[in-house]
């Protein structure tokens, strides 16, 4: 049996670093976030 | 009436774009007819609380536009909500995004290595930004 090694993380921690994402990314302008990387892919 | 906190989050992931558009209209909730068991039950609640509707905003006043340049295909009501950007009749490989996305802001350690705990996690996200369980007849 493979060890659970996962660390819970408290869900208002995981919810405010969501909201920081958010925040930094509507703050990027056009050129800024198409350098951030994000790109949809499978 | 059913009433239930949970409501397939996972479903997200495989919305067409012309679906959005009920998403706006409703004020907590997405109607989805792509999952197990559709052929009984026809359609399931996806919660839609706001912090969700502001991420899913900014990815289509944001993020969308430049696939949608790249593959014109994208404008069709039909096509992938989160389509690969490789390949747009794919659907992105949400759940290993959302994995890293979180491993990059709590820390290495954290991670869900399957489906279910993405989808588990993300659930618990959801409501947790939101006081509001949808309730629908089905």
């Amino acid at each position: 049996m493979t060890e659970d090694r996962r660390i819970p993380v408290d869900i208002n921690t995981a919810v405010d670093a969501v909201i920081r994402e958010l925040d930094r990314l509507e703050g990027l302008g056009k050129d800024e976030l198409a350098r951030s990387g994000i790109d949809l892919y499978s | 009436m059913y009433c239930s906190p949970q409501g397939r989050i996972g479903e997200l992931k495989v919305l067409k774009l012309g679906q959005v558009a009920d998403a706006y209209q409703s004020s907590s909730s997405i109607l989805a007819d792509d999952f197990k068991t559709s052929p009984t039950f026809g359609y399931q609640a996806i919660l839609f609380p706001p912090l969700q509707r502001r991420a899913l905003t900014f990815f289509l006043d944001r993020v969308r536009p430049s696939l949608e340049a790249a593959h014109p295909e994208l404008l069709r009501p039909d096509s992938h909500l989160f389509a690969s950007s490789r390949n747009p009749n794919r659907i992105a490989d949400t759940s290993r995004h959302m994995a890293k996305f979180f491993q990059r802001a709590l820390g290495n350690s954290f991670s869900y290595p399957n489906s279910s705990n993405y989808v588990a996690y993300n659930l618990k996200i959801f409501q947790a930004s939101t006081q509001t369980v949808p309730c629908f007849a089905p």
